[in-house]
């Protein structure tokens, strides 16, 4: 099932939490939605999951739009919001019977989908506790099941892995692993970007309602790490396909704003790094060059791999002593802490 | 023990009636409630017998079932109608609501298994008094027919029940508390009333006719203000931007129809009584009127465009396409469709055959409904004129206001007027006056002549629909831009496959 995000945009009185916005991914894959706090994460999330409608644009699941049909699609697609079950007085099983009932599963057909999310979610030994008994992490399960008791084929989490301890959110990790296997699609936001570089297969990152660049995983690490695949990015109003099709062509119509190039460092014998600072300088590829203390030598050089080597050489081959050399690997955090301002509406 | 009981109904019945009566008999609360129920009733029953023994009063059966009674209706409205609005309340806090809309739920759904679970639990708090009855029967002092009053309680608990799950629609705090405010105050005035009747009732000897007629007359008011706090609920929960209030419109707009209908039966079986025709008009005329009052509030509160959903319904033929804009959101469609409620009885008046007096009470009814349009004409054209971004209920509040205090105060404090004789005296003289702001200036000249003053309510109702009718004029570009907008677009939409709609 191929769900498109078409030109999203939400404006709340003065306030535009979504700045028409275009992305669009498949299954078999998870997603993460990334972006500071008050970016329009929770507002794209509640439009795609039918909860609130777009100003302007719509989401497509198989190109049925949520506007339109939202009975139609809530049969397909699963939500697991931020906020955790609330009721009280009702048990676990009691409280998926419910939702089994209300997507109009029948007789045995109910039974098997309760027993098959029970077991999935390891919910087995909590099936009779009451819901105000369970802790933070349970009632994550018990929302995660909920969202899955009808076997929907988009998967929406808003924030799975807040205030969740290390072990259940190395649990969540496994059952969104095992989704995906399942050729689920997995749409997730979270402020834990390391856990979602783990996990995610591409991203979103939005920021002020815009989006600032999206695509593959490989494709936006590539971006702030140098070298190929060519970034994937997108301007609000352009449409990212996070399939991993054809990245290059996106690059090329779209303009980037994070700065391009190959992190390296280079460590020296102390006192001696700002004779390697000044040779690095004068190669036309060197984009720039910093000193940390004196003797390490941080300096972003554009071009490929052979490139690069080249650059370094000429410290080398001036007779400059280089004690070890490194490439830096940028993360996801790095690369949202580079191409976002922390601004917000 | 009770999730075994439950699992095995039915397929058929509405899952949240399931849930509710799960939450209901798993609280805590409401297991003490009843234990405690049973307990006073026993200790009750125990002190009521004893003096009978030694006494042999007559009428010992008489205090213990008012006891049973005022202990039933009370612990009903506390449990029904604060327990449905507090339980409701929650889950739109907790977000609870939201996911049960992301189901295939229907939000009629929703309100309807709330309304049975909480009807369903009235049972069972009767169901438990209903020993306790049958040993105040036993005791003397009142028929068994007299034990059929309980009867009456039914659809006043029901609406207190819809009351509540309105309320609790909101989620909000101020509501909430408006609502127990609310509640607190009818319980006592419920009360006090029941011990009147009842007493009443004792003194007659029993049950006759005239009670029976006011039984009937008491359900059929209960069903139709039920029916409207039902859609008004459900309109809370739907999504915005959906016609949520549509259900609404229609109903109040065949309300005055519905009333008629229901009432014909009355007038036909008691019209050689005090049912007179009179009376049978004055009551249709009160619906005309409160049926329009709501659908202007309304209007004020109508978004002034509709969504893409709502115009993608919209049919392609320009009659299609007239009706569906009456009935959908946008004031525009809506301030419309008040104007054949309230000219239709207007339109009559001169031509039906009342009593003088009747037809002026009328006038001053209908004053009332006109006077509420022209305040939300007003204040639309207001929000729309002044860029002050100050909404359009927000207008009517302050105009409300600034009307009341030009108005009604000088006339309050004008010695030269009698507010009894004037204003009939039944019904308070501020809530009359100040929903009738538009023929102040007609009071102060009836002050000066006492012999005109069954005229009031002409000149109201007269001055009311001329400004009515130079406002509309003024509003007409508004609304004809609204109706010239309201098309389906042209757009190419592909519909669901079978699979995502469950065939």
């Amino acid at each position: 099932m191929k769900t498109e995000v078409r030109n999203l945009t939400r404006v709340f009185g003065k306030t535009v939490a979504v700045n028409d916005i275009s992305f669009s991914f498949e299954d078999g894959n998870i997603f993460g939605f990334i972006g500071p706090n008050g970016a329009g994460k929770t507002t794209t999330i509640r439009i795609m999951a039918t909860l609130d409608l777009a100003t302007s644009g719509d989401v497509l699941y198989d190109g049925v739009s949520a506007t339109l049909y939202p009975e139609a699609v809530r049969r397909v697609v699963g939500y697991m919001p931020d906020s955790l079950p609330g009721y009280k007085d009702i048990q676990v099983w009691e409280y998926l019977d419910f939702f089994a009932r209300s997507f109009g599963l029948k007789g045995a057909e109910r039974t098997r989908a309760l027993n098959d999310i029970v077991e999935f979610t390891n919910l087995g030994e909590l099936r009779t506790k009451f819901l105000f008994a369970l802790s933070k992490g349970m009632k994550q399960r018990v929302s995660l099941a909920r969202a899955l008791i009808h076997n929907p084929k988009v998967l929406i989490m808003d924030e799975p892995a807040a205030g969740l301890d290390p072990r259940a959110r190395h649990e969540l990790r496994t059952l969104l692993k095992i989704l995906a296997e399942q050729k689920k699609a997995i749409f997730l936001s979270s402020h834990i970007l390391s856990e979602l570089q783990d996990i995610c297969d591409g991203a979103v990152i939005i920021e002020q309602g815009k989006l600032l660049s999206a695509g593959t995983l490989n494709d936006l690490l590539a971006q702030v790490n140098g070298g190929a695949p060519a970034p994937a990015q997108a301007q609000s109003g352009e449409s990212a396909d996070l399939s991993g099709t054809s990245p290059e062509q996106q690059a090329a119509s779209a303009p980037q704003t994070a700065p391009k190039g190959v992190s390296v460092t280079l460590k020296t014998p102390r006192g001696e790094a700002e004779p390697v600072r000044l040779k690095l300088l004068e190669h036309p590829l060197t984009r720039s060059v910093d000193l940390f203390d004196d003797d390490e030598v941080h300096a972003i050089i554009e071009g490929n791999d052979a490139e690069v080597s080249r650059v370094v050489g000429t410290v080398f081959a001036a007779g400059l002593t280089v004690l070890s050399f490194n490439r830096n690997q940028m993360g996801l955090e790095e690369l949202f802490m580079k191409i976002t301002q922390g601004k917000v509406q | 023990m009770f999730s075994k009981l439950f699992s095995g109904i039915a397929e058929s019945v509405n899952p949240v009636f399931i849930k509710e009566m799960r939450q209901y008999f798993q609280n805590r609360r409401m297991i003490i409630f009843m234990g405690v129920l049973l307990l006073v009733q026993f200790i009750c029953t125990l002190f009521f017998s004893s003096a009978m023994q030694f006494d042999a009063y007559d009428s010992s059966g008489v205090g213990f079932f008012l006891l049973i009674i005022l202990a039933g209706s009370v612990l009903s409205v506390i449990i029904c109608a604060a327990g449905a609005q507090q339980r409701f309340a929650e889950e739109r806090s907790d977000k609870e609501l939201n996911y049960s809309m992301l189901t295939t739920l229907r939000p009629s759904s929703i309100i309807w298994g709330k309304l049975e679970g909480a009807m369903v639990m009235i049972l069972c708090i009767f169901s438990l008094l209903l020993p306790f009855l049958t040993a105040a029967y036993f005791m003397r002092g009142l028929s068994a027919a007299s034990l059929l009053f309980t009867l009456c309680i039914f659809p006043v608990l029901m609406i207190y029940t819809l009351a509540g799950i309105f309320a609790g629609a909101f989620g909000n705090k101020w509501i909430t508390g408006i609502f127990f405010f609310a509640l607190a105050c009818s319980t006592v005035f419920l009360l006090v009333a029941s011990i009147e009747i009842i007493d009443d009732l004792m003194s007659r000897g029993g049950l006759d006719s005239d009670f029976w007629i006011a039984v009937l007359v008491e359900y059929e008011i209960a069903f139709l203000l039920g029916v409207l706090l039902f859609l008004l609920s459900l309109a809370v929960i739907s999504p915005p931007k959906s016609n949520r209030f549509c259900p609404v419109k229609v109903y109040l707009f065949a309300m005055p129809a519905i009333a008629f209908l229901l009432i014909l039966p009355y007038y036909i079986a008691f019209r050689n009584t005090g049912f007179t025709r009179d009376v049978y008009f004055v009551i249709e005329f009160i619906f005309c009127a409160c049926a329009a009052v709501a659908m202007t509030l309304i209007a004020v509160c109508e978004p002034p465009m509709d969504s893409l959903r709502v115009y993608m319904k919209c049919p392609r033929g320009s009659l299609g396409r007239f009706v569906h804009f009456l009935f959908s959101s946008g004031f525009a469609g809506t301030l419309l469709l008040v104007l054949p409620v309230l000219a239709a009885p207007i339109a009559t008046l001169p031509f039906s055959k009342l009593s003088n007096s009747e037809r002026s009470t009328i006038c001053g009814i209908m004053a009332i409904p006109v006077s509420f349009f022209v305040y939300a004409l007003l204040s639309l054209l207001l929000s729309r004129i002044v860029k002050l971004r100050i909404p359009a209920l927000a207008w009517m509040i302050i105009l409300e206001i600034a009307g009341n205090l030009l108005g009604w105060i000088p006339l309050t404090l004008w010695e030269g007027l009698d507010f009894g004789s004037r204003f009939g005296g039944s019904i308070p003289m501020p809530l009359r006056v100040s929903c009738m702001e538009v023929s102040h200036l007609y009071c102060f000249v009836e002050a000066f002549e006492s012999s005109r003053t069954s005229w009031h309510c002409y000149y109201a109702l007269a001055a009311s629909v001329a400004v009515a009718g130079v406002l509309l004029l003024a509003m007409s570009p508004f609304l004809f831009k609204t109706f010239r907008q309201h098309r389906r677009p042209d757009i190419e939409v592909k519909p669901p496959t079978k699979d995502m709609l469950g065939k």
